[in-house]
Protein backbone atom coordinates (compact mmCIF):
# COMPACT_ATOMS: atom_id res chain seq x y z
CA UNK A 1 0.00 0.00 0.00
CA UNK A 2 1.34 3.40 -0.97
CA UNK A 3 1.50 5.77 2.02
CA UNK A 4 2.59 9.35 1.42
CA UNK A 5 3.68 11.11 4.62
CA UNK A 6 3.49 14.88 4.58
CA UNK A 7 5.77 17.08 6.65
CA UNK A 8 4.92 20.55 7.87
CA UNK A 9 3.86 22.76 4.96
CA UNK A 10 3.76 19.91 2.49
CA UNK A 11 0.78 18.90 0.39
CA UNK A 12 -0.17 15.87 -1.63
CA UNK A 13 -2.89 14.76 -4.03
CA UNK A 14 -3.27 11.13 -5.08
CA UNK A 15 -5.57 8.97 -7.18
CA UNK A 16 -3.63 5.70 -6.82
CA UNK A 17 -6.04 2.93 -5.79
CA UNK A 18 -5.37 1.85 -2.19
CA UNK A 19 -3.10 4.82 -1.44
CA UNK A 20 -3.16 6.80 1.80
CA UNK A 21 -1.96 10.32 2.57
CA UNK A 22 -0.92 10.88 6.17
CA UNK A 23 0.54 13.57 8.38
CA UNK A 24 1.80 13.19 11.95
CA UNK A 25 1.45 15.25 15.12
CA UNK A 26 -0.51 18.28 14.02
CA UNK A 27 -0.29 20.36 17.21
CA UNK A 28 -1.48 23.87 16.31
CA UNK A 29 -1.21 23.07 12.60
CA UNK A 30 -4.31 22.28 10.54
CA UNK A 31 -4.68 19.48 8.00
CA UNK A 32 -7.05 20.37 5.18
CA UNK A 33 -8.33 17.21 3.50
CA UNK A 34 -10.16 17.30 0.19
CA UNK A 35 -11.90 14.40 -1.51
CA UNK A 36 -13.51 13.87 -4.90
CA UNK A 37 -15.75 10.83 -4.68
CA UNK A 38 -16.52 10.68 -8.41
CA UNK A 39 -12.87 10.67 -9.54
CA UNK A 40 -11.56 8.96 -6.38
CA UNK A 41 -8.95 11.61 -5.66
CA UNK A 42 -7.75 12.58 -2.19
CA UNK A 43 -5.65 15.56 -1.18
CA UNK A 44 -4.19 17.03 1.98
CA UNK A 45 -2.17 20.07 3.03
CA UNK A 46 -0.44 20.52 6.42
CA UNK A 47 -0.87 24.22 7.25
CA UNK A 48 1.37 25.67 9.99
CA UNK A 49 0.57 29.41 10.09
CA UNK A 50 -2.40 31.58 9.13
CA UNK A 51 -0.83 34.12 6.79
CA UNK A 52 2.09 34.07 4.35
CA UNK A 53 2.84 37.78 4.74
CA UNK A 54 5.17 36.89 7.62
CA UNK A 55 7.55 35.14 5.20
CA UNK A 56 6.66 35.47 1.50
CA UNK A 57 9.82 33.69 0.33
CA UNK A 58 8.78 30.59 2.28
CA UNK A 59 5.33 30.78 0.70
CA UNK A 60 6.98 30.80 -2.72
CA UNK A 61 8.89 27.58 -2.05
CA UNK A 62 6.47 25.85 0.32
CA UNK A 63 2.98 27.35 -0.17
CA UNK A 64 1.36 24.72 2.02
CA UNK A 65 2.98 26.26 5.08
CA UNK A 66 0.38 29.03 5.21
CA UNK A 67 -3.41 28.95 5.11
CA UNK A 68 -3.77 31.56 2.35
CA UNK A 69 -1.29 30.06 -0.11
CA UNK A 70 -1.86 26.46 1.01
CA UNK A 71 -5.59 26.24 0.31
CA UNK A 72 -5.24 27.96 -3.07
CA UNK A 73 -2.34 25.76 -4.20
CA UNK A 74 -4.03 22.56 -3.04
CA UNK A 75 -7.03 23.25 -5.27
CA UNK A 76 -4.76 24.10 -8.20
CA UNK A 77 -2.92 20.81 -7.70
CA UNK A 78 -6.21 18.99 -7.33
CA UNK A 79 -7.59 20.19 -10.66
CA UNK A 80 -4.75 18.36 -12.43
CA UNK A 81 -6.13 15.09 -11.09
CA UNK A 82 -9.67 15.85 -12.30
CA UNK A 83 -8.93 16.15 -15.96
CA UNK A 84 -8.16 19.84 -15.60
CA UNK A 85 -11.58 20.47 -14.14
CA UNK A 86 -11.37 23.72 -12.22
CA UNK A 87 -13.73 24.86 -9.50
CA UNK A 88 -14.67 22.97 -6.40
CA UNK A 89 -17.90 21.27 -7.47
CA UNK A 90 -18.04 17.67 -6.26
CA UNK A 91 -15.38 18.17 -3.60
CA UNK A 92 -15.82 17.56 0.11
CA UNK A 93 -13.51 19.10 2.68
CA UNK A 94 -12.71 18.04 6.21
CA UNK A 95 -10.34 19.60 8.76
CA UNK A 96 -8.31 18.32 11.68
CA UNK A 97 -5.81 19.88 14.09
CA UNK A 98 -5.70 23.50 15.18
CA UNK A 99 -5.06 22.56 18.80
CA UNK A 100 -3.92 24.98 21.48
CA UNK A 101 -2.05 24.83 24.75
CA UNK A 102 -4.08 25.61 27.86
CA UNK A 103 -4.00 29.39 27.72
CA UNK A 104 -6.32 32.34 27.50
CA UNK A 105 -3.62 34.58 26.02
CA UNK A 106 -4.83 35.49 22.52
CA UNK A 107 -1.31 35.49 21.10
CA UNK A 108 -0.93 31.80 21.85
CA UNK A 109 -4.13 30.74 20.08
CA UNK A 110 -2.32 29.98 16.84
CA UNK A 111 -4.34 26.77 16.40
CA UNK A 112 -7.56 28.71 16.52
CA UNK A 113 -6.24 31.36 14.15
CA UNK A 114 -5.04 28.66 11.73
CA UNK A 115 -8.51 27.12 11.70
CA UNK A 116 -10.20 30.49 11.19
CA UNK A 117 -7.84 31.38 8.34
CA UNK A 118 -8.39 28.03 6.62
CA UNK A 119 -12.17 28.43 6.92
CA UNK A 120 -12.00 31.93 5.45
CA UNK A 121 -9.93 30.79 2.46
CA UNK A 122 -12.18 27.77 1.88
CA UNK A 123 -15.13 30.17 2.03
CA UNK A 124 -13.58 32.14 -0.82
CA UNK A 125 -13.92 28.94 -2.89
CA UNK A 126 -17.52 28.53 -1.75
CA UNK A 127 -16.65 25.57 0.46
CA UNK A 128 -17.58 24.72 4.04
CA UNK A 129 -16.06 21.66 5.71
CA UNK A 130 -18.38 18.69 5.92
CA UNK A 131 -16.86 17.87 9.31
CA UNK A 132 -13.93 18.91 11.44
CA UNK A 133 -12.12 17.80 14.51
CA UNK A 134 -10.25 20.92 15.55
CA UNK A 135 -9.24 22.82 18.66
CA UNK A 136 -8.85 21.53 22.18
CA UNK A 137 -5.47 20.52 23.58
CA UNK A 138 -4.92 17.35 21.56
CA UNK A 139 -2.04 16.42 19.27
CA UNK A 140 -3.52 14.65 16.25
CA UNK A 141 -2.20 12.35 13.54
CA UNK A 142 -4.48 12.09 10.52
CA UNK A 143 -4.77 10.06 7.31
CA UNK A 144 -7.08 10.01 4.30
CA UNK A 145 -7.72 6.98 2.06
CA UNK A 146 -7.91 7.48 -1.70
CA UNK A 147 -10.42 4.64 -2.25
CA UNK A 148 -13.07 5.89 0.15
CA UNK A 149 -12.12 9.34 1.43
CA UNK A 150 -12.22 7.83 4.92
CA UNK A 151 -10.27 9.94 7.41
CA UNK A 152 -8.77 8.40 10.54
CA UNK A 153 -7.51 10.43 13.48
CA UNK A 154 -5.26 9.13 16.21
CA UNK A 155 -3.74 10.64 19.34
CA UNK A 156 -1.48 9.04 21.96
CA UNK A 157 -3.50 7.49 24.80
CA UNK A 158 -6.82 7.93 22.99
CA UNK A 159 -8.99 5.71 20.80
CA UNK A 160 -8.79 6.31 17.04
CA UNK A 161 -11.75 8.09 15.46
CA UNK A 162 -13.15 8.59 11.97
CA UNK A 163 -14.48 11.87 10.61
CA UNK B 1 -7.15 8.94 43.01
CA UNK B 2 -3.78 8.42 44.70
CA UNK B 3 -1.37 5.52 44.64
CA UNK B 4 0.68 4.27 47.58
CA UNK B 5 4.10 5.04 46.12
CA UNK B 6 6.32 7.06 48.41
CA UNK B 7 8.11 10.08 46.97
CA UNK B 8 11.15 9.24 49.12
CA UNK B 9 11.33 5.79 47.57
CA UNK B 10 11.15 7.15 44.03
CA UNK B 11 13.63 9.96 44.70
CA UNK B 12 15.89 7.36 46.31
CA UNK B 13 15.82 5.40 43.07
CA UNK B 14 16.99 8.42 41.09
CA UNK B 15 20.20 8.27 43.13
CA UNK B 16 20.96 4.92 41.53
CA UNK B 17 21.00 6.43 38.02
CA UNK B 18 24.42 6.61 36.36
CA UNK B 19 26.18 9.97 36.58
CA UNK B 20 26.74 12.15 33.53
CA UNK B 21 30.01 11.88 31.63
CA UNK B 22 32.83 14.25 32.52
CA UNK B 23 32.68 15.76 29.04
CA UNK B 24 28.95 16.59 29.37
CA UNK B 25 29.47 18.20 32.75
CA UNK B 26 32.43 20.22 31.54
CA UNK B 27 30.58 21.34 28.40
CA UNK B 28 27.60 22.53 30.45
CA UNK B 29 29.90 24.42 32.81
CA UNK B 30 31.98 26.01 30.10
CA UNK B 31 29.16 27.26 27.87
CA UNK B 32 27.79 29.21 30.84
CA UNK B 33 31.00 31.22 30.91
CA UNK B 34 30.81 33.99 28.29
CA UNK B 35 34.61 34.05 28.02
CA UNK B 36 34.87 30.52 26.63
CA UNK B 37 36.19 29.92 23.12
CA UNK B 38 35.59 27.27 20.49
CA UNK B 39 39.01 25.86 21.35
CA UNK B 40 37.78 25.17 24.90
CA UNK B 41 34.88 23.12 23.52
CA UNK B 42 37.12 21.22 21.12
CA UNK B 43 39.58 20.42 23.91
CA UNK B 44 36.84 18.82 26.02
CA UNK B 45 35.30 16.86 23.17
CA UNK B 46 38.66 15.61 21.95
CA UNK B 47 39.09 13.69 25.20
CA UNK B 48 35.86 11.77 24.58
CA UNK B 49 36.37 9.38 21.67
CA UNK B 50 32.75 8.10 21.33
CA UNK B 51 31.46 11.68 21.37
CA UNK B 52 33.98 12.70 18.72
CA UNK B 53 32.89 9.80 16.52
CA UNK B 54 29.22 10.68 16.90
CA UNK B 55 29.81 14.34 16.07
CA UNK B 56 31.65 13.41 12.89
CA UNK B 57 28.79 11.08 11.92
CA UNK B 58 26.18 13.76 12.54
CA UNK B 59 28.07 16.54 10.77
CA UNK B 60 28.44 14.39 7.69
CA UNK B 61 24.72 13.67 7.50
CA UNK B 62 23.00 15.09 4.40
CA UNK B 63 21.00 17.56 6.51
CA UNK B 64 24.08 19.68 7.09
CA UNK B 65 24.74 19.87 3.35
CA UNK B 66 28.52 20.05 3.61
CA UNK B 67 30.22 20.34 0.25
CA UNK B 68 32.83 17.82 1.30
CA UNK B 69 33.48 15.25 3.98
CA UNK B 70 34.24 16.76 7.42
CA UNK B 71 37.06 14.81 9.01
CA UNK B 72 38.29 17.17 11.69
CA UNK B 73 36.75 17.64 15.09
CA UNK B 74 37.33 21.40 15.05
CA UNK B 75 35.41 21.74 11.79
CA UNK B 76 32.63 19.48 13.10
CA UNK B 77 32.19 21.57 16.24
CA UNK B 78 32.23 24.78 14.21
CA UNK B 79 29.56 23.47 11.82
CA UNK B 80 27.27 21.96 14.44
CA UNK B 81 27.61 24.73 16.99
CA UNK B 82 28.45 24.24 20.63
CA UNK B 83 24.82 23.98 21.75
CA UNK B 84 24.10 21.04 19.48
CA UNK B 85 27.40 19.47 20.58
CA UNK B 86 26.36 19.76 24.23
CA UNK B 87 22.94 18.31 23.44
CA UNK B 88 24.49 15.34 21.66
CA UNK B 89 26.89 14.79 24.56
CA UNK B 90 23.98 14.70 27.02
CA UNK B 91 21.92 12.33 24.89
CA UNK B 92 24.88 9.99 24.49
CA UNK B 93 25.73 9.74 28.17
CA UNK B 94 22.14 9.55 29.42
CA UNK B 95 20.35 7.09 27.09
CA UNK B 96 18.52 5.77 30.16
CA UNK B 97 16.77 9.14 30.21
CA UNK B 98 16.43 10.26 26.62
CA UNK B 99 15.90 6.86 24.99
CA UNK B 100 13.56 5.57 27.68
CA UNK B 101 10.16 4.55 26.43
CA UNK B 102 7.53 6.87 27.84
CA UNK B 103 4.82 4.25 28.36
CA UNK B 104 3.22 6.36 31.09
CA UNK B 105 2.62 9.05 28.50
CA UNK B 106 1.82 6.62 25.64
CA UNK B 107 4.95 7.99 23.97
CA UNK B 108 7.30 5.89 21.93
CA UNK B 109 11.03 5.44 22.59
CA UNK B 110 13.09 8.44 21.49
CA UNK B 111 10.20 10.91 21.75
CA UNK B 112 11.64 12.57 24.87
CA UNK B 113 14.86 13.40 23.06
CA UNK B 114 12.98 14.87 20.09
CA UNK B 115 10.77 16.95 22.35
CA UNK B 116 13.70 18.21 24.40
CA UNK B 117 15.71 19.10 21.29
CA UNK B 118 12.79 21.08 19.85
CA UNK B 119 12.14 22.75 23.21
CA UNK B 120 15.85 23.62 23.46
CA UNK B 121 15.84 25.35 20.08
CA UNK B 122 12.66 27.22 21.03
CA UNK B 123 14.05 28.15 24.44
CA UNK B 124 17.16 29.60 22.80
CA UNK B 125 15.04 31.57 20.29
CA UNK B 126 12.88 32.97 23.09
CA UNK B 127 15.98 33.99 25.09
CA UNK B 128 16.77 36.59 22.41
CA UNK B 129 13.83 38.65 23.64
CA UNK B 130 14.71 38.62 27.35
CA UNK B 131 13.95 41.80 29.29
CA UNK B 132 17.42 41.23 30.76
CA UNK B 133 20.27 39.49 29.01
CA UNK B 134 19.82 35.72 28.94
CA UNK B 135 22.67 33.43 27.89
CA UNK B 136 21.25 31.61 24.81
CA UNK B 137 23.46 28.59 25.47
CA UNK B 138 22.05 28.23 28.97
CA UNK B 139 18.54 28.62 27.56
CA UNK B 140 19.27 25.86 25.05
CA UNK B 141 20.62 23.46 27.67
CA UNK B 142 17.63 24.30 29.89
CA UNK B 143 15.40 23.06 27.10
CA UNK B 144 17.42 19.87 26.72
CA UNK B 145 17.09 19.14 30.45
CA UNK B 146 13.64 20.41 31.40
CA UNK B 147 11.71 17.11 31.13
CA UNK B 148 14.25 14.58 32.45
CA UNK B 149 11.79 13.71 35.22
CA UNK B 150 9.37 12.19 32.71
CA UNK B 151 11.76 9.32 32.04
CA UNK B 152 11.65 8.45 35.75
CA UNK B 153 7.95 8.98 36.47
CA UNK B 154 6.76 7.24 33.32
CA UNK B 155 6.80 3.70 34.72
CA UNK B 156 4.65 4.78 37.69
CA UNK B 157 2.04 6.22 35.32
CA UNK B 158 1.99 3.37 32.83
CA UNK B 159 -1.34 1.86 33.87
CA UNK B 160 -3.12 5.14 34.36
CA UNK B 161 -2.51 7.25 31.23
CA UNK B 162 -6.17 7.07 30.18
CA UNK B 163 -7.32 7.91 33.67
CA UNK B 164 -5.06 10.95 33.84
CA UNK B 165 -6.32 12.16 30.47
CA UNK B 166 -9.89 11.80 31.69
CA UNK B 167 -9.09 13.78 34.84
CA UNK B 168 -7.86 16.68 32.71
CA UNK B 169 -10.64 16.43 30.13
CA UNK B 170 -13.32 16.46 32.82
CA UNK B 171 -11.49 19.30 34.57
CA UNK B 172 -11.00 17.30 37.75
CA UNK B 173 -7.34 18.12 37.24
CA UNK B 174 -6.20 21.59 36.15
CA UNK B 175 -3.66 20.15 33.70
CA UNK B 176 -1.54 17.02 33.22
CA UNK B 177 0.92 18.12 35.91
CA UNK B 178 -1.95 18.36 38.40
CA UNK B 179 -3.22 14.96 37.23
CA UNK B 180 0.20 13.43 37.98
CA UNK B 181 0.13 14.98 41.46
CA UNK B 182 -3.37 13.73 42.13
CA UNK B 183 -2.45 10.21 40.99
CA UNK B 184 0.95 9.83 42.63
CA UNK B 185 1.33 12.65 45.12
CA UNK B 186 4.24 14.08 43.09
CA UNK B 187 4.98 15.04 39.48
CA UNK B 188 7.71 14.82 36.85
CA UNK B 189 9.24 18.17 37.83
CA UNK B 190 9.97 16.99 41.38
CA UNK B 191 11.61 13.80 40.14
CA UNK B 192 13.45 15.76 37.46
CA UNK B 193 14.93 18.04 40.09
CA UNK B 194 16.05 14.97 42.06
CA UNK B 195 17.85 13.68 38.96
CA UNK B 196 19.40 17.12 38.35
CA UNK B 197 20.67 17.25 41.96
CA UNK B 198 22.00 13.69 41.68
CA UNK B 199 23.87 14.73 38.54
CA UNK B 200 25.15 17.76 40.45
CA UNK B 201 23.98 20.09 37.70
CA UNK B 202 24.80 23.74 38.39
CA UNK B 203 22.16 26.47 38.72
CA UNK B 204 19.89 27.32 37.01
CA UNK B 205 19.29 23.78 35.71
CA UNK B 206 17.75 22.16 38.84
CA UNK B 207 15.49 25.22 39.15
CA UNK B 208 14.55 25.07 35.45
CA UNK B 209 13.64 21.40 35.74
CA UNK B 210 11.64 21.93 38.93
CA UNK B 211 9.70 25.05 37.92
CA UNK B 212 9.34 24.90 34.14
CA UNK B 213 5.56 24.53 34.48
CA UNK B 214 5.30 27.05 37.34
CA UNK B 215 7.93 29.68 36.56
CA UNK B 216 6.61 32.25 39.01
CA UNK B 217 7.49 29.86 41.86
CA UNK B 218 11.14 29.80 40.79
CA UNK B 219 13.67 31.95 42.68
CA UNK B 220 13.65 35.40 41.07
CA UNK B 221 17.34 35.12 40.11
CA UNK B 222 16.61 32.24 37.71
CA UNK B 223 13.15 33.19 36.53
CA UNK B 224 14.16 34.40 33.05
CA UNK B 225 15.86 31.09 32.25
CA UNK B 226 12.93 29.15 33.72
CA UNK B 227 10.51 31.13 31.54
CA UNK B 228 12.63 30.32 28.47
CA UNK B 229 12.22 26.61 29.17
CA UNK B 230 8.53 27.11 30.00
CA UNK B 231 7.83 28.80 26.67
CA UNK B 232 10.20 26.48 24.79
CA UNK B 233 8.34 23.45 26.14
CA UNK B 234 4.95 24.83 25.04
CA UNK B 235 6.22 25.97 21.63
CA UNK B 236 7.63 22.48 20.99
CA UNK B 237 4.23 20.99 21.77
CA UNK B 238 2.44 23.51 19.55
CA UNK B 239 4.78 22.45 16.77
CA UNK B 240 3.62 18.88 17.21
CA UNK B 241 6.57 17.49 19.18
CA UNK B 242 5.32 16.55 22.61
CA UNK B 243 5.98 13.49 24.72
CA UNK B 244 2.72 11.59 24.13
CA UNK B 245 -0.72 11.76 25.70
CA UNK B 246 0.12 14.85 27.76
CA UNK B 247 1.00 16.95 24.70
CA UNK B 248 -0.52 20.46 24.94
CA UNK B 249 -2.19 19.65 28.28
CA UNK B 250 -0.16 22.20 30.23
CA UNK B 251 -0.90 25.78 31.20
CA UNK B 252 0.80 28.91 29.97
CA UNK B 253 1.95 31.16 32.81
CA UNK B 254 0.67 34.45 31.52
CA UNK B 255 3.19 36.45 33.57
CA UNK B 256 5.71 35.63 30.84
CA UNK B 257 5.38 39.06 29.25
CA UNK B 258 6.97 40.65 32.35
CA UNK B 259 10.23 38.85 31.54
CA UNK B 260 10.51 39.50 27.80
CA UNK B 261 10.17 42.32 25.29
CA UNK B 262 8.41 40.54 22.46
CA UNK B 263 7.77 42.29 19.14
CA UNK B 264 4.53 41.70 17.21
CA UNK B 265 4.28 38.27 15.54
CA UNK B 266 7.23 36.93 17.56
CA UNK B 267 5.46 33.63 18.18
CA UNK B 268 4.72 33.00 14.50
CA UNK B 269 8.33 33.87 13.59
CA UNK B 270 9.65 31.65 16.39
CA UNK B 271 7.49 28.68 15.36
CA UNK B 272 8.87 28.99 11.83
CA UNK B 273 12.52 29.21 12.86
CA UNK B 274 12.19 26.42 15.40
CA UNK B 275 10.50 24.14 12.88
CA UNK B 276 13.31 24.66 10.34
CA UNK B 277 16.15 24.16 12.81
CA UNK B 278 14.53 21.21 14.51
CA UNK B 279 13.98 19.34 11.24
CA UNK B 280 17.59 19.93 10.27
CA UNK B 281 18.97 18.85 13.65
CA UNK B 282 16.70 15.80 13.85
CA UNK B 283 17.71 14.68 10.39
CA UNK B 284 21.37 15.02 11.28
CA UNK B 285 21.04 13.35 14.66
CA UNK B 286 19.30 10.32 13.25
CA UNK B 287 21.64 10.21 10.25
CA UNK B 288 18.83 10.84 7.76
Amino acid sequence: MKVTVLGVGEMGVDDTPGAVIKTFALGSCVAVMVYDLKHKVAGMVHVALPDSSIKPDRAATLPGYFADTGVKTLFRLFSGFRGGMTGTRGLTVRLAGGANIMATHAGFNIGKRNTEAVLAHLGAFGLTPMSMQVGGSIGRTVSIEVDTGRIVLSSPGRTDSVI
Amino acid sequence: MQSMISIDEVVGRTKLLPLLSQSSMRLMEIIKDDRHTLADIIRIVSLDAPLTARLLMVVNAPAFSQSGQVNSLSRAVAVLGEKVVTGIALAMCAPFIYENDLSGYAGERGLLWKHCMRAAIASREVSRYGAREINPDVAFTSGILHDIGKAVISEYLSDMTGLLLEEVQTQKAADFLDAERQALGFDHTVLGEAVARHWQLPAPYPQVVRFHHEPMLAPEAFRHEVFCAHLGDLIAMMGGTGTGADTLLYRLDEHFEEYFDFPPLWLEATLLTVSDEYEKTKAAFYGE
